[in-house]
């Protein structure tokens, strides 16, 4: 089901990053490739936000490389926010707006020209109900603000794109309609990060996850090994090592 | 239970850093205006009692002079201030405090000390009251906002009710640390309130006043402390219900306030001063006053079976003069009771305003236990002006009794003005006046009850909180 | 871009219920405000035209009976006759001396409902003439008028700060603000919009309404005096904008914004005019005005127990007088000789106030900068001509009327009282000394007010553009990568 990995998207080398009173970040090094999805797995305080954090341009790292399509986000913030889409937890959109105003307004921000007809397009493509897209999106579900969510990230036509906690919260069928909305980007090309605790959609969607634990890269399965073994059991090896 | 409540409430307020410096803040400038507050009471009575002391004398060393050139000259008098004046000096400077007594004239106080003021002036003088009435509230809204919407937003509030502490007893809790704090910034006002009871003459009734003083203060504090832990308690966040009672206190203190007055003054207008002199004028120096001087002549001469009032026994100009005293005071009692009917139908209007806000009922009673306030000016006014009658009266019929024994120009001397007793004004006991303000009494009862619904109605919310 | 941000802040705002309520106040409160400044200055011209009227009809009305008091032979009581200089003078006289409240009145009352404006003129002492006063409800005076400056200064800012205060800070914690930064927006120009947007919102009904009814009921308003008073609104609310701007590019909660906000309101508009007016007024008290009434007192009993001594000082300041003067002095020449030496005596002490006040005004000059409220005050106040520098030329001018007035009655009096015409023959009537009433000075009501002075102004541009300054500089660490903490 998945296609091969190209040329790196996100590059994350060495990342140190301390806050006054622990370091959450220790050396931290990933590769996301065009196409692929890097699943990012790890406890509470792993450094998974952090890392995002340091990737989007809010966070500035001690030490180390970041590069997202070939840019700093340490240099050119502007350009690397160009390249990335990101989709957190939970998608915060304009409760009085509508799906389409939402989506409509996000993606004039990132000068995304299109047409309205080519919103409700997009707002179809990622399977939001008819009839709620032109209602105010204080009465959506999470799911249908992810669906939002990722068809603002397909407007932009991003080379990357970085989930935080994507599914938390979903119901199993939402969960399965979003796993299938990230696999169609990644067969487009789209490189995507997705932090994540829920073992079960990793071990699905992802062509490799990364388990990191205290600011560190622990271990990297490929999609291959994941076949095979039990990430769970993996998973928590490493974190019990850790603790 | 409640105990534990309390010590909890109380560590938490307590380590609140805003909490010190708001109060901070707060115990400084109502120190600052207590201070400048009692200068200016002392000052103003030294004032008064020096410049009374000197009119006396002068009216007594005035020398040799007819009676009715005494009643022209007349004499100023001067309206004392209670100690609480200090506290809130009300209407103090908006009204004038010296009268001048003469012959067939009435007079309004003389220069009003807000006259001299610059334009920055009307925002407001640094007083107790203005601390007590305006920034108080604020204080305490500031403080209590949080008590429970910040617990809700945390959801430690849900916590702590499904762990079984009841509801009305927590509600309590907040309302007596809030109160607490708050009636712990009236200790300089009580501190005053005791002070001013040693060294003077009328103890018992200031002892009165300074009681009710406090009590409608504590009151006051009390109402606002209910109302924002019931309106934190009511509303879901922090942010809402610190918008809510901003909404409340800036209607209460601002708004209300200055509509309904400048409503009552258009509900009842008042003529201008020129207006008014001119119908004094018209009224009182008519062909009928003259036509009453000749009856008034006509029946003393009937009277006493003479043809010339040369032949009466008294001196007709005297008896003349008292005479036309009599007829203006009629006409004054008129003129005057119609525009106090419209001065009294302002201030009605003006104090029903404080079923809408707690601030009108408070400054009205505030005002009228220091004796600064509208009805205690219009007693002061009252009471010259019964001085004035019964001067011009003593006067008149010295001349009345005395001028015809007199060949040429009768002059009185010192025996006769030492007749004129020394004008000492007190003010009425609080309940003389009392019926004045039955309406501000009522209204903030009836704010206290409101409050205390409300609090009732936050409980009963409080109750069903983990269900929400 | 710029289009898009406000199309979308204000289709935000149009479905919020709140900000109906807001413009629905802006205006309801620009009505009320301008309805009671209306009125209040309605009924101050129709008493100044009031006085007007009386002035003029007393000149008809003297001209028209003035044969038959020629052919009266009824005895005529000289205190009451119209006819009679000395009369005029001291009791019957009809001349007011007014200052008419301008179009632009109703803008900021200030001091108009406190200040005298309009004074019935005799010969007598000055200090008499200028304590007179209008009396309205002292509670009026304390609690103050409902006007467009109320409006403005106080609760204006009040409706910005209840629909700035979660300007940015709520996009900041709802996260859309990151979306934003991520889709590549610019947080400045995102707040600038949402400020300036929500301001506009609370203002420009404000204006338009109050501009508006000022044009539709306020006759011969100048166009430039309209121009000037939005322009005041605009830079106090742009400081305003400004405040709500740099306290939500500080990055803290909503309700961290609104306690910030609130204080400063309260610091501004309530505390500082309060702690800056008591500081005056300690620093350079107001000497005590029992005092002034004492000293009144004195002056009066010294002047007349030397009335001699008053009359000869009084033809030795006036030699004009003294040489037609007859031999003996009559009670009027005494009066008006008395008059002056109570106003000469009063001098010092009359000075004193006017040095207290210059003085009480050259610190109220400096001390206004520190908050813009009192600083606007005084603008509007002046604009509208309810304030002190015009109130100090309208008491220049009635002085120079009094002064007039003493003058023309000295002159007619000692030179009536030469002629004999008080006491034409034992028992007769006095002649009339003055037939034409017109022929009395007249006040000249339009005298100079120096012009209103907008330079403080500058200092509301300064503080509003240091605080854009650091907002922008806020801002930018908003939307850049962070070292310690996340606040995006």
């Amino acid at each position: 089901m998945q296609t091969q990995p190209k040329r790196p998207v996100i590059q994350i080398d060495n990342l140190v990053k301390t806050f006054a009173d622990h370091t959450a970040l220790q050396g931290l090094s990933l590769t996301v490739n065009q196409g692929e999805i890097l699943a990012l797995l790890g406890p509470n305080g792993a450094g998974k936000t952090t890392a995002i954090n340091c990737l989007l341009g809010f966070l500035k790292p001690d030490k180390g490389c970041i590069s997202v399509a070939g840019y700093s986000p340490q240099k050119d913030v502007a350009l690397v926010r160009q390249q990335l889409a990101y989709i957190p937890e939970q998608v915060a959109l304009y409760p009085r707006l509508s799906g389409l105003e939402n989506l409509a307004y996000f993606s004039k921000v990132a000068k995304v020209a299109m047409a309205d007809c080519d919103f409700r397009a997009l707002l179809d493509t990622v399977s939001l109900p008819n009839h709620a897209i032109d209602q105010p999106v204080s009465g959506y579900s999470k799911g249908m603000r992810q669906k939002v969510g990722i068809a603002i990230a397909l407007a932009k036509k991003s080379k990357a794109l970085i989930l935080d906690e994507p599914t938390s919260g979903l119901d199993p069928s939402a969960s399965h309609e979003f796993s299938q909305l990230i696999q169609r980007l990644a067969r487009q090309g789209v490189a995507i990060l997705m932090a994540t605790h829920d073992l079960f959609r990793a071990q699905e969607d992802a062509h490799r996850v990364a388990i990191i634990n205290k600011g560190k890269l622990v271990e990297t399965l490929h999609y291959q090994q994941l076949q095979e073994t039990q990430l769970e059991a993996h998973y928590l090896k490493h974190i019990k090592v850790g603790a | 239970m409640f105990r534990e409540t309390l010590t909890k409430e109380w560590l938490d307020a307590k380590r609140q850093g805003q909490l010190w410096w708001l109060s901070l803040i707060a115990s400084l400038l109502l120190l600052l205006a207590c201070t400048t507050g009692w200068q200016s009471y002392q000052s103003y009575q030294s004032d008064a009692k020096e410049v009374a002391q000197q009119e006396q004398m002068r009216w007594l060393n005035q020398g040799e002079k007819g009676p009715h050139s005494a009643a022209h000259y007349g004499i100023y008098v001067i309206k004392p201030a209670t100690p609480l004046v200090a506290l809130d000096d009300g209407l103090q400077e908006y009204q004038g405090n010296v009268v001048r007594l003469e012959a067939h004239t009435r007079n309004d106080g003389m220069f009003r000390t807000v006259q001299d003021n610059l334009p920055m002036a009307r925002f407001g003088s640094l007083t107790p009251a203005f601390v007590l009435q305006v920034l108080l509230p604020l204080l305490i809204l500031l403080i209590g906002y949080p008590m429970f919407s910040a617990e809700r937003e945390q959801g430690t509030l849900k916590q702590l009710l499904a762990s079984g502490v009841e509801p009305l007893q927590l509600f309590m809790a907040k309302c007596c640390v809030l109160f607490a704090i708050s009636a712990t910034l009236l200790l300089p006002v009580i501190v005053y309130l005791l002070f001013i009871q040693f060294g003077q003459s009328d103890t018992a009734k200031l002892a009165s006043r300074s009681a009710g003083f406090f009590m409608v203060y504590i009151s006051y504090v009390a109402l606002w402390s209910i109302i924002t832990i019931a309106m934190s308690c009511l509303l879901k966040s922090a942010r809402r219900s610190l918008i809510a009672l901003l909404t409340i206190w800036a209607l209460s203190t601002l708004l209300i306030p200055k509509l309904a007055m400048n409503y009552s003054t258009h509900v009842y207008p008042l003529d201008s001063s020129q207006a008014f002199q001119n119908r004094l004028k018209r009224e009182v120096y008519t062909e009928h006053r003259e036509m009453a001087l000749e009856r008034f002549k006509q029946s003393l001469l009937q009277e006493y079976a003479v043809s010339s009032t040369n032949e009466l026994p008294f001196d007709f100009a005297g008896a003349r003069l008292q005479f036309g005293e009599q007829y203006a005071d009629a006409i004054f009692d008129r003129l005057f009771g119609e525009r106090l009917e419209q001065l009294q139908s302002q201030t009605d209007s003006y104090f029903l305003a404080s079923l809408l806000s707690p601030m009108i009922a408070v400054q009205s009673l505030s005002m009228a236990f220091s004796a600064s306030d509208f009805h205690h000016h219009q007693h002061f006014l009252a009471q010259a002006e019964q001085h004035r009658r019964m001067m011009q009266r003593v006067l008149n019929h010295n001349q009345r009794d005395h001028a015809h024994k007199n060949k040429g120009h009768y002059v009185a001397n010192l025996s006769l003005w030492q007749q004129i007793p020394k004008f000492e004004y007190q003010p009425s006991a609080f309940t003389d006046l009392a019926h004045h303000y039955q309406v501000n009494w009522f209204s903030l009862i009836l704010w206290l009850i409101a409050s205390l619904l409300l609090g009732t109605f936050a409980v009963r919310k409080l109750t069903k909180e983990p269900l929400r | 871009m710029k289009r898009l941000l406000l199309n979308t802040e204000f289709k935000n705002l149009v479905r919020e219920k709140v900000t109906v309520i807001i413009v629905a106040f802006s205006i309801v409160l620009a009505g009320l405000a301008f309805v009671n400044g209306h009125f209040f200055s309605q009924s101050q011209n129709e008493v100044v035209e009031a006085a007007w009227t009386s002035q003029q009809h007393n000149i008809t009305e003297a001209a028209t009976q003035l044969p038959l008091r020629l052919s009266t032979t009824e005895p005529v009581q000289w205190w009451q006759d119209r006819y009679d200089l000395r009369a005029q003078a001291f009791y019957v006289m009809v001349n007011y001396a007014t200052k008419p409240p301008l179009p632009e009145s109703p803008i900021a009352i200030g001091q108009a409902d406190v200040l005298p404006y309009y004074f019935r003129m005799l010969v007598q002492e000055k200090q008499q003439v200028v304590q007179q006063y209008d009396y309205v409800h002292p509670l009026n005076l304390l609690l103050g008028q409902f006007d467009l400056s109320f409006v403005l200064i106080y609760l204006l800012p009040l409706l910005i700060i209840g629909i700035c205060f979660n300007a940015l800070s709520n996009e900041q914690h709802s996260g859309q603000l990151r979306l934003f930064l991520l889709q590549g927006g610019s947080a400045g120009q995102l707040l600038a919009i949402q400020i300036l947007l929500r301001g506009a919102i609370v203002l420009v009904p404000f204006l338009v309404f109050s501009n508006l009814l000022l044009v539709l009921f306020r006759e011969h308003i100048e166009p430039r005096t309209l121009v000037s008073f939005s322009l005041i609104a605009l830079l106090y609310g742009c400081f305003w904008f400004a405040l709500c701007a740099w306290v939500n590019s500080r990055g803290k909660s909503a309700a961290t914004n609104a306690a910030i906000l609130v204080t400063c309101w309260l610091s501004f508009v309530v505390v500082l005019p309060a702690l800056i007016n008591t500081f005056i007024t300690h620093a350079n008290p107001t000497p005590s005005r029992i005092q002034y009434i004492d000293s009144l007192r004195a002056s009066t009993d010294e002047a007349k127990k030397a009335s001699e001594k008053t009359l000869a000082q009084f033809f030795q300041d006036h030699p004009e007088l003294a040489s037609t003067s007859a031999s003996g002095s009559d009670f009027a020449t005494k009066k008006i000789a008395t008059i002056n030496a109570i106003e000469q005596a009063m001098q010092e002490l009359d000075e004193q106030y006017q040095q207290i006040q210059q003085a009480q005004l050259g610190k109220a000059m400096w001390l206004e900068y520190l908050s813009v409220a009192t600083l606007t005050h005084s603008i509007l106040v002046e604009l509208s001509g309810n304030g002190l520098v015009r109130h100090n030329a309208f008491m220049a001018q009635v002085q120079l009327h009094h002064q007039a007035l003493q003058s023309f009655f000295a002159k007619g009096i000692v030179e009536a009282n030469q002629n004999g015409d008080f006491s034409p023959c034992k028992g007769c009537n006095a002649r009339p000394t003055i037939t034409d009433l017109s022929t009395l000075p007249q006040f000249d009501t339009n005298f100079s007010t120096p012009s209103v002075n907008f330079a403080p102004m500058l200092w509301l541009i300064l503080l509003s553009l240091l605080l854009v300054y650091s907002t922008s500089r806020n801002v930018c660490v908003l939307a850049s990568p962070q070292t310690t903490k996340m606040v995006v």
